[in-house]
């Protein structure tokens, strides 16, 4: 089992009106069938969050493997088959570690520069994709969606908004333990797409959370039938960079899309 | 490298809006050059947001008058408001303004959840050159503003006309009041655009800094 990536990172049209970088970050891992991915988005009150939203995302997915690793060493020890797949209430200790590394790592990155924490404010989500079923953590907006062959896109983790739609809980908020939520479930996805807020008024419906079919099935298509891979960051960036996607979001966008491939 | 086909959007998600709310004293005291600078700084105020593509489809500009305390104008997306030109006549109900203002806006909010429009924090922005005529009636109101403020539910922003009770409008409000310098109505009225512009174009998380108001230096 292998993994087909898309996957892309642009600057808002507002951002580059006032010269602040691309804050949204990502980052994936393929670990034997599984597949982590990480996306965050720095916020835009946050001076710093590009560099918090980047080191979010490494530290959240080198987290999950180091995990794995201890795991994979504990049941060496104990003899149990070298391929046993973790248990599932491992998966939300595995993420909730993963969340607490990365905190600890932006916090380690703001003392070293002696920046203010919430100057690194992001959000996070990670999903890990495995032959059983997936998992979600997650904190703040953005949404993470399960695609499927035959049946329409399914959100797995919705955003969470404050009553304002410019106000969400970072990773970097005293209350972020209470914020993050893990979500998980035995479908077999075919994909999964992570995406940040800059892409929810195209395909995330406002009031439900509920993933919109038609715009994530054209994309699986197109990424399924491709029979040359190289330049596919490139394709999806400007597919992002279009005028009518511009045209609903002045703000980041980030799209990670992985299928399975057999 | 390949063009990605065709994708379609979720045609329910409606834009975010900015709801803002303007309470003008319109009292026999704004009689003569207030009025008319009034007027004309509510003109500047509907081309300064027209000129934002964003603005004009995301701010919503809804006006209550006082005296008496009335509707001049219900919610309008600020690309097709047209402002009312105001006369200025009456006495100064200012909590019965404020307490009918403060309820359009509560509507306005139940409205927006109902449909599911996303929505930034919205603004009341007060101008008065007196004192309130109507008793104590803006105690109360100023216990609701302040309460709201406490909530994050609101931002307001109350304005002295030459002539205004400062002493009530500091009561009414955690923030502290403005004084307009002169009938500087027009470069108040620009500054409010801005403002709401950078509002209703701002991203999740974002407190949005203004730029400091320059119509209220001597």
């Amino acid at each position: 089992m292998n993994w087909r990536i898309a996957k892309a990172s642009i600057v808002g049209t507002g951002h580059s009106k006032t010269h602040t970088p691309c804050q949204d970050s990502h980052y994936v891992m393929q670990l034997g069938n599984q597949l982590i991915v990480a996306v965050s988005d720095g916020l835009g009150s946050a001076a710093l969050s590009h560099e918090g939203s980047r080191i979010a995302c490494s530290a959240s997915v080198a987290a999950v493997a180091q995990s794995y690793d201890t795991q994979r060493d504990v049941e060496l020890m104990r003899n149990a088959p070298a391929e046993a797949p973790l248990s599932p209430m491992s998966y939300e200790i595995v993420l909730t570690s993963a969340f607490f590394a990365a905190r600890n790592a932006i916090e380690r990155e703001a003392t070293r520069t002696a920046a203010a924490l919430r100057d690194y404010g992001c959000t996070l989500l990670v999903a890990i994709i495995c032959d059983d079923g997936w998992h979600t953590m997650h904190i703040g907006d953005g949404t993470i969606v399960g695609l499927f062959a035959d049946l329409p896109a399914k959100t797995l983790s919705v955003p969470e908004n404050g009553e304002f739609i410019n106000s969400t809980t970072p990773l970097t908020s005293d209350e972020y333990v209470t914020h993050m939520r893990y979500t998980q479930g035995d479908d077999l996805l075919a994909g999964v797409a992570l995406l940040s807020d800059g892409v929810q008024p195209m395909c995330i419906n406002y009031r439900t959370g509920a993933a919109y079919d038609g715009f994530f099935r054209p994309l699986q298509t197109w990424l399924a039938g491709l029979t040359e891979l190289s330049g596919v960051d490139t394709s999806l960036e400007q597919f992002l960079d279009t005028p009518k996607m511009r045209q609903k979001s002045d703000d980041d966008m980030t799209l990670v899309l992985a299928l399975r491939v057999p | 490298m390949t063009t990605i086909p065709d994708v379609s959007f979720d045609p329910t998600n409606p834009d975010p809006r900015c709801a803002c709310i303007l309470i003008l004293d319109t009292s026999g005291s704004m009689h003569g050059d207030k009025i008319n600078q009034l007027n004309q700084g509510l003109i500047a105020f509907r081309d300064a947001l027209q000129s934002d593509s964003v603005a004009q489809s995301r701010v919503e500009i809804a006006i209550v008058t006082f005296g008496p305390a009335q509707l001049a104008q219900d919610f309008t997306i600020a690309g097709s408001f047209n402002p009312p030109t105001l006369t200025a006549t009456g006495d100064t109900p200012l909590g019965a303004a404020l307490q009918q203002g403060l309820d359009m806006l509560a509507i306005r909010k139940q409205l927006y959840k109902d449909n599911g429009t996303p929505y930034y924090r919205p603004w009341v922005f007060l101008i008065t050159d007196g004192a309130p005529t109507d008793g104590d009636a803006w105690k109360s109101a100023a216990t609701r503003i302040i309460d709201e403020e406490n909530k994050k539910g609101v931002a307001f922003f109350a304005v002295g006309v030459e002539g205004a009770d400062m002493q009530v409008l500091k009561q009414l409000s955690t923030r502290e009041p403005l004084t307009l310098n002169g009938l500087h109505f027009r470069e108040m009225f620009v500054w409010l655009s801005s403002s709401l512009q950078k509002v209703s174009q701002s991203q999740p998380g974002t407190q949005v800094p203004l730029a400091p108001p320059t119509w209220n230096q001597v």
